[in-house]
């Protein structure tokens, strides 16, 4: 007898529980294109899908987990083409460079500032962007958004061994790369 | 352990995610072996710079704008097409002539056959817009009318009939009542807003409508003894039906009728009290702000100020006392609004020992000032609320999700932090505890 409350419902509850998420979500999605214009797209299409499949949603059920893999999903179909191939980094170069710096330092803490003290933000968001999305993901997630490893693995869907064996990858991979760029604007001798 | 065994704990040991034991284990290799313990010392200083230097990205306000709205407006669209077939056929009363027969004869059925769910309140099909209302309260109460927008926020209704109609639109608020929607109908070049309450399972159905078309001899007209009672008091009673209620009252220059089964002095009250706290009430709690500068200090402490024109506090610094409790939070944010009851009642209890409450709010849009002032008002908080744009969360720096929730000593330094909702309970002892 009374009209329709159906819609404002599922509004309502999407507005209240799927909103508040947004925030984690677009800068996920920043990290993730590397670019504003893809994020803004990657975070609308998201969003517009979550709300059209709102009722495949379970409640009471990480909300955040699986907004993060639509948005995934979303991401890989997308980008799939466009996968760059790996480069090949040489990780021995730096723990070269470490033991022999750091027989002259005492303080780790400095000697971290020391190897990476003259990158610019762009190198770090360039040093990110050259990781293929299985890593940077992981990355993002945990050292960038500060999520815990059952977060993550429930992310995107993979046992916690391989969310623990892709950070410490996808960390070197940074690792050498962010070496690589100081290195190559003479910051590092 | 041997080599690579550490090394597939590398990450975990740098996320201090191992178990003590391990951890043992763990040292005991890195100890004596320069490689693996090469490896984990650099695998943590990256870890470090990349948390330093790539901070969280909050959306643009643009972006979450257009979401919101794109996200608004597909529920709204579903919901007008339902209803818009139906709404072809109501309201319009010329057509009501020839309705007006096929209905009865299904109440006489019912009325007969079965006893209906309500009794009907059929009334002329007139110029008179009380007879008009009775009959549209029975069409509301049959389903027969729908709002062309559901919705439970007064606002939202408010924003759309004022798009719809030309007069001053005051969406009554009622207290213990949900608000169903609304719609606007045309009778002739006149606008007419209808909107529906529910109490329990009491419908209360409002009507509103230009006063100076109804004064002008048109074709939507009251009895003369209405107008002169609503020109002298404001207020206006029909009992032409001693079962369904009608009040009419003034406000603006609009004319609001209110029609529901419940006993006269009921639905006065309600109506005087909806007339009372409508959304532009000016009589406002007066605690919304703008944030208007933040100053980073050397000391890593924040201060910010904000627009105030009352001459109380308007900066941190000046308001911030022995603790202060700064939560970020927004209306649309469910688990925040959750929360808002349990600071209100923290900044109320704690007043007197120095603690402070204040809510930065991260709503955005045109009209967040008012938007925000009204729920609010309508949510009694007491405390200031800032309204943030994004510098704030910014300078916050930590700002992933909403609430987010800082509490800031004596120094005027962050000292606990915490990422989604909380209980009372557990405020009061951290409250507790940092006081000590």
């Amino acid at each position: 007898m009374i009209p329709q409350k159906k819609q404002t419902v599922k509004e309502t509850e999407f507005l209240d529980e799927a909103i508040p998420h947004m925030d984690s979500l677009y800068s996920f999605a920043r990290r993730l294109t590397g670019n504003p214009d893809d994020a803004d797209d990657l975070l609308q299409d998201t969003y517009l899908k979550a709300y059209r499949f709102w009722d495949k949603y379970e409640k009471g059920t990480n909300i955040r987990a699986w907004l993060f893999r639509i948005m995934k999903n979303s991401f890989i179909n997308r980008y799939r083409k466009e996968t760059k191939e790996p480069e090949t980094i040489d990780f021995d170069e730096i723990q070269d460079f470490y033991t022999k710096a750091k027989d002259t330092v005492d303080d780790n803490d400095d000697l971290g500032k020391k190897i990476f003290s003259g990158l610019l933000d762009d190198d770090v968001t360039r040093a990110l962007d050259s990781l293929s999305p299985d890593f940077k993901t992981v990355v993002i997630l945990c050292d960038i958004e500060g999520y815990t490893y059952e977060e993550i693995a429930e992310f995107i869907d993979t046992p916690i061994g391989t969310v623990r064996s892709r950070l410490h990858r996808g960390r070197k991979l940074l690792q050498s790369k962010l070496f690589k760029y100081a290195k190559e604007k003479g910051y590092l001798k | 352990m041997d080599c690579n065994e550490v090394l597939e704990l590398i990450s975990s040991a740098v996320d201090e995610r191992l178990e003590k034991d391990t951890l043992k284990n763990f040292y005991q290799h890195t100890n004596v072996c320069k490689i693996c313990r090469n490896v984990f010392e650099l695998e943590s200083i990256t870890k470090k710079f990349i948390q330093t230097r790539v901070q969280p990205i909050r959306t643009p306000d643009y972006l979450a704008d257009r979401l919101i709205s794109q996200i608004k407006n597909s529920a709204e669209s579903r919901s007008s097409y339902k209803i818009n077939s139906i709404l072809s056929l109501i309201l319009q009363w010329r057509k009501w002539y020839v309705a007006i027969p096929a209905i009865a004869a299904i109440g006489l059925y019912f009325i007969i056959f079965s006893p209906p769910a309500h009794h009907y309140h059929t009334s002329p099909v007139d110029n008179n817009i009380i007879h008009q209302i009775y009959n549209n309260y029975d069409a509301v109460v049959d389903g027969k009318i729908k709002p062309t927008l559901t919705t439970d926020d007064p606002s939202v209704l408010e924003n759309y009939l004022k798009e719809n109609v030309n007069y001053n639109v005051n969406i009554p608020k009622l207290r213990d009542c949900v608000l169903v929607g609304g719609t606007v109908s045309q009778f002739d070049e006149e606008k007419l807003s209808h909107i529906i309450y529910k109490h329990g399972d009491c419908i209360i159905y409002f009507s509103l409508i230009d006063f100076r078309v109804v004064v002008g001899n048109r074709s939507i007209t009251l009895p003369q003894k209405a107008i002169d009672e609503l020109v002298r008091t404001g207020w206006y009673y029909a009992d032409d039906h001693k079962c369904c209620s009608v009040i009419l009252w003034l406000k603006d220059s609009t004319l609001y009728i209110a029609a529901a089964e419940m006993e006269k002095d009921k639905l006065m009250a309600y109506a005087k009290e909806g007339n009372k706290n409508n959304i532009n009430d000016s009589k406002s709690i007066d605690n919304v702000f703008t944030l208007k500068n933040v100053t980073h200090k050397n000391d890593h402490s924040l201060d910010f100020e904000w627009d105030n024109n009352s001459g109380n506090a308007n900066n941190f610094k000046s308001f911030h006392s022995k603790l202060t409790i700064i939560n970020f939070w927004a209306t649309w944010c469910g688990p925040c609004r959750k929360e808002l009851p349990d600071l209100v009642a923290i900044s109320n209890e704690f007043a007197t020992k120095g603690v402070r409450v204040i809510g930065i709010s991260t709503d955005r849009g045109s009209n967040v000032v008012a938007d925000v002032s009204e729920f609010i008002n309508k949510n009694k908080v007491t405390y200031p609320i800032v309204i943030d744009n994004g510098e704030l969360a910014k300078a916050f720096g930590n700002v992933r999700g909403i609430p987010t929730t800082f509490l800031v000593n004596e120094e005027g330094k962050v000292v606990e932090s915490f990422m989604g909702l909380r209980t009372k309970e557990f405020f009061v002892e951290k409250i507790n505890r940092l006081l000590q």
